[in-house]
Formats: structure tokens, C-alpha cells, sequence
């Protein structure tokens, strides 16, 4: 029998054997997959990528493709495609949110916009029947005072001196009342029918109440005189309080002056009211702050050209009655510059004070120029 | 023959390279028009400053491979950029029609506190009007029928405007 001795393996052979092994283990390991793609992973699975696909769902479908194509890629081994296509559907899942984000925005507009526009047709039916509503109240208030004014009245009893010089005062402020109210009727109808006749009657008055008459009977025909001025302006106004396009014109001129911020506005018989104090210098001109004041109204004024200016001075001493109505045509003469296109002058003199005489600052309370924004309608 | 075949084959070779010059081109000019666009207006730059960033990124790093000779992955990071892109535009215009509906949603708000203040208004008057009949009507004098009064409930100006329009996908 014959033995044949195989002969010994060199080192060299385990040595490549070794680095075969090694390689081919290292050559079949997987491809570690890009952070990216995980990334892509939890997008697509957010909150956000399920109202995406609701809302923008052609961009959702494009960011699901593209990390799809990731995906494959990185099965082929493709890395640094398998990176871009990642980082692209990254991209495109977030354009995808920000479609959603944009339809999101669209349907809120569009229910704002609703909301605005039958709030607005909402407040035009309001001031409308805000409108109608006063006219009718109006109406029924001056059927009252016509009503009143008609029932036969007794004289007075006897009075104190007190209470006669009470009277006396009311009477002078009635019909001082009573004048601004013509005048503010002969501003907006000067030709009315009526108005002529209750003018006399005031103009009478005034002449009896400068001779220092104390009769009793003053303070009722004062009462009338007021009444009667105030009926022939309600009856001036009534076409424009009908009239429909000039529905909440006070409302809107009031709120304008209020919203200045400059002026204290208040509404009378009249209309609006904006009492200006301390106007003149040491010197008698106007000051700057007047003069601000002043070309403001003014140009309120000439955009609300169907609202006529009353300036009436008042004044808080009797020798101060000329000063105050000197004082209340300057004012009208810087309004008129400003670019109001109707002014008239009165000077009230101390007929209608503020507070009593005797209040520590009476006189500064008293003294002032009242601007009147004859209202054309309730 | 085979000269034929060459010149044909070349022809299509040189087709394919032009379109696919083209293709890469359009959106590499697209992605730089986008944020052109973007980047003139300040707010929209602001609003859109992370996307108008990695666009730009983007198409840096196109720049770098195709100057390596990367054709492939130098098309694919334009596309990415052009993503980017648009994704800034759309943004931009979100933002502003965001900002649209809030100052129309604040207007709303303010015409109807101004509205409340009406129907207070209403309400006052009314009683007002109410009281000068009853007055009147005690003085022996019947008023006039007065016109009606049409009162409107709180409740149906809460529910107001809850129609909601389609959802419309915007195109980049």
C-alpha cells in the first residue's frame, strides 16, 4: 500500500482564504439607509400629511411618489440618489402643507368676506329703521308739545321776588332758545311758510325782555315762542328725514366729529353742538390752537355741506355781550376760510349761561362760542 | 450604409442631449426666477426665509456636481431646488392671504360692535316712541299707526356666514 503525504499549506493560503471571507462579508452587508428617508417616513405620517392629503392632495401624491422613488433607490443601491430623491419628497411634503395652509387661508377669507357683507347690509337696515323710528318718535314728541301748548293756561300764582327774577331768566332763555331755532330754520328753509310770523313773535319778546319787563305772562308766550320755532324746524327738516339716501346723516357727521378726537360734540333741537372756549390771545386774534380747531370744522363742514353752521357767541358778564359776538364773527370768518360753505352769526349775549353766576368758575364756563351743525334731517 | 446608420444614431443622441440640456435648464431657471421673485419682496422673504435657504443650498450643490461631471444628481438637486422653490412662492402667498382675512375678520368685528350699538340705539328709541303714544293717547289724541318694527334675533347673527366655499387645491 502506498501512502502519498499530502503536502502542508502555506500561510499564504489561509491568509487569502481569511480576506475572502472578510470581503465577501462586507461586500453582502445592507446599505445603511439615509436618515433622510426616515425623515420622509415621519412626514408623511404627521398630522399635518393627513390634512395635506385632504386638503392639496395632487402635491401629497407627488411627495408620496418621490419617497417611493427614495425607497427604490435605495434597494438598487443607488445612495446618493436615494439621498436627493429623500431630501425632494422632504421638499415636496412640506409645499404639499403649505398648499393646505393656503386652501385653509382661502376658505376663511371667503367666510370673512360673507360675514362682512351681511354685517353691512345688516347695519344698513338698522340705521334705517333707526332712522324711521326717530322720525315717528319725533313726531309724536312735538304732537305732544303742539297738544300741550294748545290747552288754555291760567296765570301764574303770585311769585317771590326770587322766583320772579327765576322767571324772568327762564323767559330770557326760552326765548333766546327760541331764536337760535328760527334761525336755525331759516338756515335750512329760508323762505318757509310760518316762520316769518314766528320770528315777530321772538323778535317782540326780545324787545319786552330788554325794557326789563317782569310780566308773568313772558314765561308762558316764551314757552310758545320756543314751541312754535321748533315746530316750524321739524317741518323744515321733514322732506329730508323721508328722503331715503340722506338716512343717518347726523348719526354719521356726529360719530366723524367725535372720532377727532378734538372736539366734545353734543346733539340738541338744533343738531350738533361743539362749545370752543379760550380762542383769542391777549391781543383778540385767534390762537394757533383755535385756528387748528377751527380749519378742522371748517373742512368737516364743506364735506357735509348740506349741514349749515350756527356760531353763537355767549357771553358770561352783559359788558361782555359785544366782545362775544365780535369773538363769534371771527370764528365764522375762519370757518368760512376753512371752507364752510354756510355760516351764520348770533350773539345769545348772557341768556343762556351754563351754570349760575355764582359758581367759582361760572364766568369761564359761560363765556364761549357754540358752533351748531344744523342737522337737515331727525 | 453603416455610415447612415451612424449619422441617424447620432442625430438621436444629440436630440436626447439638447432636451435633456433643456429639461435641466428649465428647472434651474425656474428655481432662480422663483426666488427672484420671492426675494424682491421683503415680507414674502421673510416669511419664506428656510425654503428661499435650501433652494438656494440646492442649487449650490447642482452647480457642484455638474462642474464634476455629475450630470444625473446635478438634474436631480435642480428639481429639488425648483421644490424648494415654489414651496417659498406658495408660502409667501398664504402668508398674505392669511393677513387679508384677519383685516377683513377684524372690519366684520368692528361693524358689528357698531351694529350691537345700533340695535341698543333701536331699542331705546322704541320706548322712546312707546312712551310719547301712551302720552299722547292720555292727552286724548289717538296717534297715527305707527310702522312695524322688525326685530332682529342675536342668534341669527351668531350662526351668520358658517357656508363654507369648496376646497380648491392651489397650483404652484
Amino acid at each position: 500500500m502506498k501512502h502519498t503525504r499530502r503536502a502542508p499549506r502555506s500561510r499564504w493560503w489561509y491568509v487569502l482564504v481569511l480576506c475572502a471571507v472578510t470581503g465577501g462579508t462586507v461586500s453582502c452587508a445592507a446599505t445603511p439607509r439615509p436618515r433622510v428617508l426616515g425623515q420622509a417616513d415621519a412626514a408623511a405620517e404627521s398630522p399635518a400629511a393627513r390634512e395635506a392629503a385632504q386638503l392639496a392632495p395632487q402635491a401629497f401624491a407627488h411627495a408620496e411618489n418621490l419617497r417611493a422613488a427614495a425607497a427604490a433607490a435605495h434597494q438598487r443601491s443607488e445612495f446618493a440618489a436615494a439621498q436627493i430623491l429623500g431630501e425632494h419628497s422632504l421638499a415636496a411634503y412640506d409645499h404639499a402643507f403649505v398648499l393646505a395652509r393656503y386652501v385653509k387661508a382661502e376658505q376663511r377669507l371667503a367666510r370673512a368676506e360673507a360675514a362682512l357683507a351681511k354685517t353691512q347690509t345688516e347695519l344698513a337696515e338698522l340705521d334705517e329703521q333707526q332712522l324711521r323710528l326717530a322720525a315717528e318718535a319725533d313726531a309724536l314728541e312735538l304732537k305732544i308739545k303742539v297738544t300741550v301748548d294748545k290747552e288754555p293756561k291760567g296765570k301764574l300764582p303770585p311769585a317771590s321776588p326770587e322766583r320772579v327774577r327765576a322767571r324772568r331768566d327762564a323767559a330770557r332763555a326760552l326765548t333766546s332758545e327760541a331764536r337760535l331755532l328760527c334761525l336755525a330754520t331759516e338756515l335750512l328753509e329760508p323762505d318757509r311758510e310760518g316762520l316769518g310770523a314766528a320770528r315777530t313773535t321772538v323778535t317782540e319778546l326780545e324787545e319786552e325782555l330788554a325794557k326789563g319787563s317782569h310780566k308773568d305772562e313772558l314765561f308762558l308766550r316764551a314757552t310758545e315762542a320756543r314751541t312754535t320755532c321748533l315746530r316750524q324746524l321739524t317741518l323744515a327738516r321733514r322732506p329730508a328725514t323721508t328722503k331715503a339716501p340722506e338716512a343717518g346723516v347726523t348719526d354719521r357727521l356726529f360719530l366723524e366729529l367725535t372720532e377727532t378726537q378734538r372736539f366734545f360734540a353734543f346733539r340738541d333741537d338744533r343738531g350738533i353742538v361743539i362749545n370752543l372756549r379760550d380762542l383769542t390771545a391777549a391781543d383778540g386774534t385767534l390762537t394757533a390752537d383755535a385756528r387748528e380747531q377751527l380749519r378742522l370744522l371748517g373742512g368737516t363742514a364743506k364735506e357735509h355741506s348740506g349741514f349749515p353752521l350756527l356760531v353763537v357767541g355767549h357771553a358770561a358778564q352783559p359788558k361782555q355781550e359785544d366782545a362775544a359776538k365780535a369773538q363769534a364773527e371771527l370764528v365764522a370768518a375762519a370757518l368760512r376760510e376753512a371752507g364752510a360753505p354756510s355760516v351764520r352769526v348770533h350773539g345769545a349775549g348772557t341768556a343762556q349761561p351754563v351754570v349760575d353766576g355764582r359758581v367759582p368758575d361760572a364766568a369761564a364756563r359761560n363765556a364761549r362760542i357754540e358752533v351748531v351743525f344744523v342737522s337737515p334731517a331727525r | 450604409m453603416r455610415l447612415q446608420v451612424g449619422v441617424v444614431l447620432g442625430v438621436v443622441a444629440l436630440t436626447f442631449a439638447v432636451a435633456g440640456g433643456a429639461a435641466v435648464a428649465g428647472s434651474r431657471t425656474k428655481a432662480e426666477e422663483a426666488l427672484s421673485s420671492v426675494k424682491a419682496e421683503p415680507s414674502a422673504a421673510a416669511v419664506a426665509r428656510l425654503q428661499v435657504a435650501k433652494a438656494e443650498d440646492a442649487l449650490d450643490r447642482a452647480r457642484a456636481a455638474r462642474q464634476a461631471g455629475d450630470a444625473t444628481h446635478a438634474d436631480l438637486l435642480d428639481d429639488l431646488a425648483l421644490e424648494w422653490a415654489v414651496t417659498a412662492v406658495d408660502l409667501a402667498r398664504a402668508a398674505e392671504l392669511e393677513a387679508r382675512a384677519a383685516e377683513v375678520e377684524k372690519e366684520t368685528a368692528e361693524l358689528e360692535a357698531r351694529a350691537k350699538r345700533a340695535l341698543t340705539l333701536i331699542e331705546q328709541t322704541l320706548a322712546r316712541r312707546g312712551k310719547a303714544a301712551e302720552k299722547l293717547r292720555a292727552l286724548g289724541v289717538e296717534p297715527e299707526p305707527l310702522g312695524p318694527v322688525v326685530p332682529r334675533a342675536e342668534s341669527e347673527r351668531e350662526g351668520a356666514a358658517d357656508a363654507q366655499p369648496a376646497a380648491t387645491e392651489a397650483t404652484p
